[in-house]
This record gives structure tokens, C-alpha cells and sequence, in this order.
């Protein structure tokens, strides 16, 4: 039975030494707001990245040479469409355009809508060719000589058409040095999903230097990208929970080391060791369940409303300053960070709480 | 009590604006715009791949 | 007359079974009646201390039996001693061990949040108290801020607040001026008309022949005489 008075006369004792739990409150929510962040950051991306995923063909084939991805041809169609089971075959230019004066990479995607002098850009790209004083239009340096195209678009940037430059398939050809009969992947259409994997393998029969991705590998390649970058932030997490419970043991010490005679005081006049450390439980709970909740609003108002900024350019890289994270709650992990976090700090508390409760209380009579 | 309720009032004013954001937000605008993109391209790269040493995993060896 | 406490053959030993053991008392036998005012006399170091703590159940004696209302209380677990801490016994200690930080009316109400009784009671039960220690205009100021004599009459209201039948005072008047130590006397009295059963240590000669007082109780070395 939660008794109000004990609760009431707890929370004045906690407001009595803030001071002394205002530097575990802090951190508390600083710990809890990082992990949230990243939780937040890499769940939106996630969600984000399995949408695309959803209008991908079944298996994409790709072609390599002593380790890299070189073009296919139309005799790879060609003995594609003789396997059973395979639908169609459709040959795809894509790839990437060196942009030399400011290093980077623009992805060169296809849209047949496209005449032959304009594209449309990500407003990433756009704001990078601005700085350049490309507004209208850009030149792209080619084999041939320049390639000039118009700006007829800027779309919104988002998780995979940040570095995205949309043009027609000449021009793409064109672009990335491409010849009228090579391809960068292929799409195989395969209606029927339980013969995927058969005929990824017969493919990679046919031609052994050729990389097969089914819709499943791309899924756990993903997974497996943040894994990757979340496992990093687990152990930085770990570190700095950590960190904490050392600091935290240290305060504990000194601060019941003073609050000793207290405890004593409150012993002589009545309360049982469970009452100390109900009231310590008390005091604890409020502060941890505070910083826990402070520390996943402030997360969500810093990921979804601020963009995140610092953290934004550790995921996304440097020039993800378009991207705008698609708000994504999980519940269900917060509840386990709830768990991994609100737990041990409770436990962390309550034991000295009782070593000092069952010590003696001789010290109140002299 | 006092507190608690005060508490309480803060942490309902952050819930309100998260709420708030979670139901203006338009993810249905969001998700056409990325299907749309993704349906135009062959192999989806997530864009943040494209800033990190992979690099010449796209360059073509001629 | 009833007998309040009926002290059997008790022995407090400190480092029992150590290098330096010590045996701050030694078989004491002592029958305390209701509403008895006791004053145990002692010189410093004699055991009155200790002696008070084990019939406030501070600390548990090394043998014998303390029978407070007919019921042993060296034995008993934690949660039946906190409760007799609690309900039956009003301390006030030499150094007062008031809460610093907490205003005299939330010292004064810390024996009751232990037990659920609604706000007006708690209310009540506080303002009575301050009245009978004579310290309610203060009951809004910090503790720390009080005057020696006041930090009495605080830690005095909270060992009444919850209306105990034993009142149990370890040199009360060991940190008060003249003045404020014949206040207390006066308090005794009034302890005596509220029909409370008073135990009193002390070395202090301001306690010396009193009329009110039913016994006085010598104790040397761990011992009485
Ligand atoms: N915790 C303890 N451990 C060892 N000796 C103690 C302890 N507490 C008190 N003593 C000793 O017991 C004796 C009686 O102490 P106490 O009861 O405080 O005396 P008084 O209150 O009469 O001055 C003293 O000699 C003291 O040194
Ligand atoms: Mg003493």
C-alpha cells in the first residue's frame, strides 16, 4: 500500500538535497538522450531505406572483374532470359559521376520522362552546384567533351535521393562513359518468389564472376549497415554507462557518507529498514524516471524537429543537411533502453541505501 | 504533490508537441517520394554509404 | 501501580569477544511504573547512554530482558522495533539530531508520514505538538536557523507528535544555557501531568531534588548503586 505521506515527505527530502542528485539527474539524461538520438536517427533511416526496398525488382545481378563491378552486356540477357522461371529481363544505367571540384559523387539514375537537355536534382545537390554558380544548369565533363543539362527540378532530398541526378538513358550512357549495349545492373523478374533463390544460383552458375542480390540479401545488408553503425554507439554507450555508475559509486559513497547520521536520525524515530530504503527507492525513482523521459522528449525534439545536427552528419556523412528524418517511435526499444538504463541505476542505489540502513544507530546518542 | 503535478505539467506540454509533430507530420507524401525514387533505380545505395570509403566500389574498372 | 519497563538482568557488552572488549552494563535490574518521572545520575562514561538505548530499542543488549507494557523488546525484529521506535517512545537527544534543511514543522511531522492518516489529522497532530513544546510561532523556520533552546522545544514536539507513553531524554540539558535547562524542568512537569513515563540521563545538578521527580537512579560504571 503506497502510502502518500511516506511519498510526499520523500519528494521534500529529495528537494532538500537536489544538489546532491542534480549531477546524476544530468547525466542520467545526457545518457538516455544520446542512446535515444541514436536509436531514433538509425529506426527512421531503417524505415525509411525498407520502404525503397519495397518497389525493388527481386534480383539484381551485377557484374564483376578481379574484384570489381564492371558493365554486363546483352549476351548477359540474353542467357538470362533462358533460364525457366525468369519473367523478364531489363538492362539498367546506373552509376556515379565523379564531381571533381568539390570531390564528390553524384548518382546518375535513369528517367525515360527526360528529354535529352534537362535532369532533376536532389535540393542537395542543387545547394552544392549553387556553390559552384550552377544554377540553371550544369556542365558534366565527358568523354566526348561537355555535356550541358538543365535544372528542370529539384525534388526533396531524402535517404537514397540525396546524391540522386535524374536523367534520360542517352544522356546517362553518356555521362558515365557507357557504350550503347552495356549495362550497370540487371533486374530479373522472377514471379514466382520461391524459385528466387534457385535461380540466383543458376546465374551465379552461368557467369561465376557475378554478384546476384536478391530483395532478402539488400534487407539484411541493411540491417547489417546499422548494426554496424549502431554497434559503434553500443559501445560508446556501454563506456559511458559505465563511466557513470563509477561516478555514481563515488557520489554514493560521499553523499551517504554525510547522509549516515541522517538515516540514523530517521531510524531512532521509527523507520524500519524497508522504510529507508522505500524512501531511497522513492527519491531514486523520481529522479531516474525524470531524467529518462527528459531524456527521450529532448532526443525527439533534437532528432525529428532540430534535424539532429552533429549526430545527423555521423550517420548520413557530411552533406545530409536536406535529409529530414521521417519521425519513427519504437516503443518497444525505448522500453528496452528503459530496462538497461532505469534498472541498474535503481539497483545501483538501493544497496547502499540498505548497507547504511542496517548499520547501528549509536551514533544518534552521543 | 506539488511537484510531482508540476513535473507532470512539463513532461505533458513535451508529449504535446511530439504528439502534436507525429500527427502533422505527412508520411504518406514522404513514402511516395521515396517509392518514386526507388522505383527509377536498380540498386538502391542509401545515400550515406556514398560518403564513406566505398567509394570505389561504384567506379567502373574499363 | 502497573510497571511501564522491568529491566531483568542486563548486560550490554561492546567488542563482545574481542581484544577490547567492554562491559558498559552489568546486570542491571530496574522496575519503572506508568507515569513514573525517572532521572538516572551518572558521571560521563558510566553507561547511561547505552542504557537509554536499549530501552529505546536503539540497540539490542547482550543478555537480559527489557519488558516495555509487559512485552520484550530485546528481541524483536527490525519492523516491531521501528514500530515501538515509533509509536511508543518519544526520543530527545542531547544533540537534538533534527534534520537540517527541513523547517520545524517538517522535523516535527517525520514520525507521523510512517503511519497513512489523512492531512487534517497530520495537521492537527503537528500544530498540538508545537503548542505543547512551545515552539509554533517557529514551526516555518529551518531548523538550523533555531537557537539551541528552540532546537529542544522542536526535537521536544517531535518526540510528542505521535503521542507516546515513554519519553526518553539523554542529557537534555547539556547544550542549553540555565535558563532554557529550567524550562525543561518545567516540561518535566508538564510530562507528569500528561501521565507520560519520563526517563531521564543526565549529570547535569539542575535535576537534583526535585518533587516531582518518583526516582533517581545512580549508575557507575555500567552498574547501579
Ligand atoms: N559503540 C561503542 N563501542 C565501544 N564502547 C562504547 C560504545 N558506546 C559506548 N561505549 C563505552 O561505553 C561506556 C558507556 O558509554 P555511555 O553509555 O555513552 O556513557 P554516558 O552516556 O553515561 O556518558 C563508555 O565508556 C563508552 O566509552
Ligand atoms: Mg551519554
Amino acid at each position: 500500500m503506497i502510502n502518500k505521506n511516506f511519498v510526499d515527505f520523500s519528494i521534500l527530502l529529495l528537494l532538500k538535497d537536489k544538489k546532491e542528485y542534480l549531477f546524476s539527474f544530468f547525466i542520467f539524461t545526457f545518457i538516455v538522450f544520446l542512446a535515444s538520438s541514436i536509436l531514433f536517427i538509425s529506426d527512421s533511416i531503417k524505415h525509411d531505406l525498407f520502404i525503397a526496398l519495397d518497389k525493388q525488382h527481386q534480383i539484381i545481378v551485377k557484374n564483376t572483374k578481379s574484384g570489381r563491378y564492371t558493365p554486363l552486356s546483352e549476351e548477359h540477357i540474353d542467357s538470362i532470359l533462358q533460364i525457366s522461371g525468369v519473367d523478364n529481363v531489363k538492362g539498367k544505367v546506373d552509376g556515379y559521376y565523379y564531381f571533381a571540384q568539390d570531390r564528390r559523387y553524384f548518382h546518375i539514375v535513369v528517367d525515360e520522362s527526360l528529354d535529352e537537355h534537362s535532369m532533376i536534382i536532389s535540393s542537395e545537390i542543387k545547394s552544392i552546384l549553387a556553390k559552384f554558380k550552377y544554377t540553371t544548369q550544369f556542365n558534366f565533363l565527358t568523354q566526348d567533351g561537355i555535356t550541358s543539362l538543365d535544372i528542370k527540378k529539384v525534388i526533396k532530398s531524402n535517404i537514397i535521393s540525396n546524391d540522386v541526378i535524374l536523367v534520360n538513358e542517352d544522356i546517362a550512357r553518356k555521362i558515365l562513359n557507357m557504350d550503347e549495349d552495356e549495362y550497370s545492373y540487371l533486374d530479373v523478374l522472377v514471379p514466382n518468389n520461391s524459385e528466387i533463390d534457385f535461380i540466383s544460383l543458376k546465374i551465379v552458375d552461368l557467369y561465376p564472376d557475378i554478384k546476384v542480390k536478391t530483395k532478402n540479401d539488400l534487407k539484411s545488408d541493411y540491417e547489417y549497415v546499422f548494426y554496424y553503425k549502431g554497434g559503434i554507439f553500443m559501445i560508446l554507450y556501454i563506456v559511458s554507462m559505465i563511466s557513470f555508475f563509477i561516478l555514481l559509486k563515488n557520489q554514493i559513497s560521499s553523499v551517504f557518507g554525510e547522509k549516515k547520521r541522517e538515516i540514523a536520525i530517521f531510524r531512532s524515530i521509527g523507520f524500519a529498514i524497508k522504510d529507508i530504503i522505500f524512501l531511497k527507492f522513492i527519491q531514486n525513482s523520481v529522479v531516474a524516471l525524470c531524467s529518462y523521459f527528459l531524456g527521450v522528449f529532448l532526443a525527439y525534439i533534437f532528432v525529428f524537429i532540430f534535424g539532429a545536427p552533429l549526430l545527423k552528419n555521423i550517420f548520413l556523412g557530411h552533406d545530409a543537411s536536406h535529409i529530414i528524418f521521417t519521425p519513427i517511435v519504437d516503443v518497444k526499444t525505448l522500453f528496452v533502453m528503459f530496462i538497461f538504463t532505469v534498472i541498474p541505476f535503481l539497483a545501483s542505489i538501493l544497496l547502499p541505501a540498505w548497507k547504511i540502513a542496517v548499520e547501528d544507530m549509536s551514533e544518534v546518542i552521543k | 504533490m506539488f511537484f510531482i503535478k508540476r513535473i507532470l505539467i512539463i513532461f505533458f506540454i513535451f508529449l504535446v508537441i511530439i504528439i502534436g509533430d507525429l500527427v502533422t507530420y505527412d508520411y504518406v507524401e514522404k513514402e511516395d517520394k521515396i517509392k518514386e525514387i526507388s522505383s527509377k533505380m536498380t540498386s538502391i545505395s542509401p545515400s550515406f554509404s556514398f560518403a564513406s570509403k566505398e567509394y570505389k566500389k561504384f567506379v567502373y574498372d574499363k | 501501580m502497573r510497571s511501564k519497563i522491568l529491566i531483568r538482568n542486563l548486560y550490554k557488552i561492546y567488542n563482545e569477544k574481542k581484544e577490547n572488549e567492554f562491559f558498559a552494563l552489568k546486570n542491571i535490574n530496574l522496575n519503572i511504573k506508568c507515569g513514573e518521572i525517572v532521572i538516572i545520575k551518572g558521571i560521563s562514561g558510566s553507561g547511561k547512554s547505552t542504557l537509554l538505548s536499549l530501552i529505546g530499542a536503539l540497540s539490542k543488549p547482550s543478555s537480559g530482558d527489557i519488558l516495555v507494557n509487559e512485552q520484550n523488546i530485546a528481541k524483536l525484529p527490525d519492523i516491531f522495533s521501528s514500530q515501538y521506535r515509533n509509536e511508543e517512545v518519544g526520543f530527545i537527544f542531547q544533540s537534538f539530531n533534527l534534520v537540517d534543511g527541513l523547517s520545524v514543522y517538517d522535523n516535527v511531522k517525520a514520525p507521523l508520514v510512517l503511519s497513512n492518516i489523512n492531512q487534517d489529522e497530520l495537521k492537527k497532530k503537528i500544530n498540538l505538538a508545537l503548542e505543547v513544546a512551545n515552539i509554533a510561532h517557529k514551526s516555518q523556520q529551518m531548523v538550523s536557523n533555531l537557537s539551541g533552546g528552540e532546537k529542544q522545544r522542536c526535537a521536544i514536539a517531535r518526540a510528542l507528535v505521535n503521542s507516546p507513553s515513554l519519553i526518553l531524554a539523554d542529557e537534555p540539558t547539556a547544550n542549553l544555557d540555565k535558563n532554557n535547562s529550567l524550562i525543561f524542568v518545567d516540561i518535566l512537569k508538564k510530562f507528569k501531568q500528561l501521565n507520560k513515563t519520563v526517563v531521564v540521563a543526565t549529570h547535569d545538578t539542575i535535576f537534583d531534588n526535585l518533587a516531582f521527580v518518583d526516582t533517581y537512579v545512580n549508575i557507575e560504571d555500567g552498574a547501579i548503586i
